[in-house]
């Protein structure tokens, strides 16, 4: 039996902004909006999507970096969400984050290995000494060298970098690692140092992943369930294996197929799909989907579709319904 | 097929307080009437310059070399003739459509600058022209989003909006660097889609400029590999694909996960190292330190550029060394 590690229940972050700065009236962004998913120990599970569908934002709701509205969010069976701020930083050590831009996200003050120490700082653990060791050591882990230590951020390469940010999220042992969109700014033939990488820290380490990314191929890789967002929801959720061989919601087919392939000689049915997605701030009624959807019917425009489980699948779509 | 699109031997050095670094180093390339060459490369490998230095808009130094286009070699024109042929004859699509259109013109303003200055239309014919110009990259109720500005507009949007303003005056080359970069896959999918349209419709070459190799496989007729400011292998779009000669071609090709394969592969192919920073190559092939398969040779000679196939030409030490063992059996036989 696999046992769950995170488990999320309906989870929404809406971002509220005034229409002016007179008028009551406000208006809702809802970037995610009821989420239900479980994250199980060991696994990979990826969420993809499109820009502004609300993937990132469920990362940070999940490590609490941005207070969600409303729902849970379950780490062990204790939930995080209006934790005070004691006890949630401890819970933090099991919970890192890796970030998307290498070059952002370093402070450019500080030599690799204060920014490696950090968290060790933050969370009062071990002397200097003890420090430096472990720092060297994760260094070796993610395959950077000791002497990396006292130089600065800028002097690395973008797969470099990335690394860093991979050492620094491992300093504290954690169990569970949000990871968005790691591998995007990096070019193709480091994607997959930093790929393969990923894979072999969880091997030794034991760790579980929420992989936020775009990229489909990267994703079909490094996967073992998957789930695609849509205007901050899931509209299907499964096992990799089987949602890339049968995908069953209308949209995952189209995002599916829209990938284009590194193989001249193969010629695929695409689905194209019109226009864009729409606006957050306001999403279709009915199924925020149906617009654009080939298959839609009367209902789709009206009823909200339920989010199911089909033989292992969950999917919200009236077709399966 | 006629070429339209000569650059021979070209070289783009840029100098700073560090020194000199050779951005393009010797990259040769041809582009037929109608055809798609597609250019890829990392960030750093010069696919880049080697564009803007065909637009006159680098502003690094051609050292050497010549780019001919219709029979006008573009590097001795004086700026009044290049400026004629810029916008008009030659476009180009830049990869972020964000920060690539004005802000504080109407959409249909900047479309009709083109218009205005190279055919000399009136301000009201313009303006109809740049309607149809919209109407034909598919952009709905362009009557409207004619007075509308970049800010009101979504990515793909913009993206459409550039290729409207690009094939304004029917260039016979469009250069498009990255043109779905910045995209998600969906609209990526309606933009390439749009851009096969115009090019069979106008007969339009393109030079397509891109990392990914997705894209290639399915816009481009011929392919150039671009590492270290050099070409390293050239051929048309099967042949690199299914054949590919030379070892950077092919890792990088192994390392890119499928999308299509049901076989679980648990590691994936990598190349080892670092994508070199322009400026810090030193002699020999430019590829060596990364690669597999490198002798004594490739550290300090650059190999040179032999035609392994017809048509198919690549940049590597080891044709030298399968020719010699070829030429060692038919001795022996």
């Amino acid at each position: 039996m696999k046992q769950t590690l995170v488990e999320i229940k309906n989870l929404k972050k809406y971002y509220s902004s005034k229409k002016s700065v007179l008028s009551r009236a406000v208006s809702h962004v809802k970037a995610v909006d009821g989420l239900n998913f479980s994250i199980f120990k060991g696994e990979t599970l990826s969420l993809v999507g499109e820009s502004g569908c609300g993937k990132s934002t469920t990362g940070r709701a999940i490590l609490q970096l941005q207070p969600p509205t409303e729902g849970e969010v379950l780490f062990e069976g204790e939930n995080l969400v209006g934790m005070n701020t004691g006890r949630m930083k401890k819970y933090r050590r099991n919970m890192q984050m890796v970030f998307q831009d290498p070059y952002a996200s370093l402070d450019p003050r500080l030599t690799v290995g204060e920014i490696i120490a950090e968290p060790l700082k933050i969370h009062k653990i071990g002397s200097s000494k003890e420090k430096n060791q472990r720092v060297e050591e994760l260094l070796d882990t993610v395959g950077l060298n000791s002497y990396h230590a006292k130089r600065y951020p800028h002097e690395f390469s973008g797969g470099q970098r990335q690394r860093i940010g991979i050492a620094r999220a491992l300093a504290l042992n954690p169990k569970f690692i949000v990871a968005d969109e790691p591998v995007s700014a990096l070019d193709v033939s480091i994607q997959s140092q930093i790929v393969n990488l990923f894979q072999d820290l969880q091997e030794r380490l034991d760790l579980t992943y929420l992989f936020i990314s775009h990229d489909l191929s990267v994703v079909k890789h490094i996967s073992d369930r998957v789930a695609v967002m849509y205007l901050g929801k899931i509209v299907e959720l499964g096992d990799k294996k089987e949602l890339f061989q049968n995908p069953m919601h209308p949209y995952t087919k189209a995002l599916l197929s829209a990938v284009p392939l590194p193989n001249p000689d193969v010629k695929r049915e695409r689905i194209m799909l019109k226009g864009d997605v729409p606006s957050p701030s306001n999403p279709p009624a009915g199924c925020s989907f149906h617009p654009r959807c080939s298959a839609c019917m009367d209902i789709c425009k009206t009823v909200k579709p339920e989010f199911t489980e089909m033989e292992g699948r969950f999917i919200a779509c009236h077709l399966y319904q | 097929m006629e070429n339209l699109l000569e650059i021979k031997n070209l070289k783009t050095y840029f100098y700073s307080e560090n020194g000199v670094v050779p951005a393009v180093d010797g990259v040769s390339i041809t582009i037929k009437k109608g055809e798609t060459l597609g250019i890829v490369g990392e960030s750093g490998s010069g696919k880049s310059v080697t564009a803007l230095t065909a637009m006159r808009l680098t502003p690094g130094k051609v050292v050497e070399g010549s780019i001919n286009f219709n029979g006008k070699d573009l590097l001795t024109l004086s700026d009044e003739a290049m400026r004629k042929i810029r916008g008009k004859e030659i476009a180009m699509i830049f990869q972020e459509p964000m920060t690539s259109l004005n802000p504080v013109f109407t959409i249909g303003n900047q479309i009709a600058e083109a218009l205005k200055t190279h055919m000399n239309f009136t301000k009201t014919k313009a303006n109809e022209r740049a309607i149809e110009l919209l109407e034909l990259v598919g952009i709905p109720r362009p009557e409207r989003i004619v007075k509308e500005y970049p800010h009101q507009l979504s990515g793909g949007m913009r993206q459409r909006v550039m290729i409207a303003m690009a094939m304004a005056c029917n260039p016979s080359l469009l250069i498009a660097d990255e043109p779905t970069t910045a995209l998600d896959v969906t609209i990526q999918a309606q933009i390439l889609d749009l851009m096969r349209d115009l090019k069979k419709e106008h007969n339009t070459s393109i030079l397509m400029i891109t990392h990914d190799l997705g894209v290639v496989a399915e816009t481009c007729d011929r392919v150039c590999v671009m590492y270290g400011g050099k070409v390293v292998e050239e051929s048309d779009v099967h042949e690199i694909f299914n054949n590919p000669k030379h070892p950077y071609t092919q890792g990088l090709l192994k390392s890119i996960p499928s999308l299509i394969d049901s076989e679980e592969e648990t590691r994936l192919y990598s190349i080892e190292g670092n994508v070199p920073i322009p400026g810090t190559l030193r002699g020999g092939c430019h590829f060596a330190p990364r690669c597999e398969f490198a002798m004594n040779i490739c550290h300090t000679e650059v190999p040179s550029y032999k035609e392994v196939a017809t048509g198919h030409f690549s940049r590597c030490w080891l044709h030298e060394v399968e020719d010699e063992e070829v030429q060692n059996e038919a001795n022996i036989s």
